[in-house]
């Protein structure tokens, strides 16, 4: 009889030490997850260079005056032509100047740019362009 | 005997979850460091494609004059006519422009490049014009030190009127700029840079090779801007400088 209370005791025993590792071992996996909460995979850096690839393209056609020569005549097809020789092959762009979003793809991250003119020599007129870019 | 191997289980058990929490912490802390190194990279080839720090970028002036030969352009007694020596001035004290690079003005009509007189805060070119023609001339003053020699011009009259339109700046780099980038480590401690290497194209053509050896292996951050340039004799063509860094 004492025999079988010794054993329920170690039985008692081994349940409340099974108990207390998996206590345990769950603190130490609710720590690691509060440790690297911050997601592991590779912060997308392409996103800015495509950003600024499209920015540099434009700020280029503006110092040379073909930007607001092109938009004059609503030339968009010769702007977008420009800016693909100027931006990383990678990058496919779409040029529009009533910014419709038709032609964009649907599940890509795509960077969109506005440019505004307000005339080209001694004529004024205001135009907005779009220009778009995204990694294939 | 069940004791021990329950012991070795457990002990088994306890291995493996410490080993996965080391590799885990160990790979996450090494992407993590690649990952703020190639973002250190990435910032720095942008930051220097500017060129701004390495003074080989200056701002330079650029307008459109427009010249028309109709009735409500033609100045006091002057009659609608053809006009064989016209006179165009551009008045730089008036357009608030820099007088000191008045000799380093480039001006085109299409693609042809006019000669002009200059006197200490004015430029006068002639130009035929015909009746109700419509004449633009494309203005660019440079910040380079390529200077053009005055040509004189006669038998020249004021009978039109111009149109100035508002002139825009523009970043370029000129020929003389790059000629002076010569000492590579004089360059990196002025810019605070780590090492790399540029590229500098103008039309296609590399003119400049500037910069340390590329590594033969490991990340390479490599960076393209397209720029206007002024080459060796004047001339305005498309050009492009390539930063890399590692």
């Amino acid at each position: 009889m004492g025999k079988r209370i010794c054993g329920d005791t170690n039985m008692v025993k081994a349940y409340l030490y099974t108990i207390e590792l998996m206590i345990t071992l769950s603190i130490v996996f609710l720590i690691i997850t509060f440790v690297f909460n911050a997601p592991s995979f590779r912060p997308d850096f392409g996103k800015n260079v495509i950003k600024k690839s499209i920015i540099n393209s434009a700020e280029y056609m503006y110092y040379n005056d073909e930007l607001r020569k092109f938009m004059e005549n609503n030339n968009e097809s010769l702007v977008e032509a420009r800016i693909i020789q100027m931006v990383p092959d990678t990058i496919t762009i779409e040029v529009s100047d009533n910014c419709d979003t038709a032609n964009l793809p649907q599940f890509l991250d795509v960077y969109r740019v506005k440019y505004y003119i307000a005339g080209y020599q001694e004529r004024y007129f205001f135009k907005r362009i779009c220009i778009s870019g995204w990694e294939q | 005997m069940a004791n021990q191997l329950d012991y070795i289980v457990a002990t088994g058990i306890f291995l493996s979850v410490i080993g996965y929490i080391f590799l885990f912490t160990t790979n996450y802390l090494e992407s993590t460091q690649e990952d703020v190194k190639l973002s250190h990279l990435r910032l720095q080839s942008m930051s220097m494609l500017e060129l701004k720090d390495m003074d080989i970028v200056s701002n330079h002036y650029t307008f459109w004059i427009i010249l028309i030969n109709n009735q409500s352009h033609m100045l006091g007694e002057s009659i609608l006519n053809n006009f064989e020596n016209e006179l165009v001035e551009i008045n730089f004290t008036r357009l608030g422009l820099d007088v000191s690079k008045i000799n380093s003005t480039i001006i085109y009509n299409g693609t042809e490049q006019i000669s002009y007189n200059y006197t200490s805060d004015r430029i006068l070119f002639v130009t035929a014009i015909n009746q109700n023609e419509v004449k633009r001339f494309f203005v660019r003053i440079t910040q380079s030190n390529i200077t053009f020699s005055p040509v004189s011009i006669l038998g020249y009259k004021n009978n039109i009127t111009e149109t100035f339109t508002l002139p825009w700046t523009s970043e370029a780099i000129t020929y003389k700029s790059v000629q002076n980038i010569n000492n590579y480590t004089t360059l990196k401690n002025y810019i605070g840079a780590d090492r790399f290497h540029m590229d500098l194209y103008f039309n296609n053509t590399k003119i400049l090779d500037f910069g340390d050896t590329l590594p033969k292996e490991g990340d390479i951050i490599s960076l393209r801007k397209f720029y206007m340039v002024q080459n060796s004799t004047g001339a305005w063509e498309r050009g492009y400088v390539v930063i890399q860094t590692w």
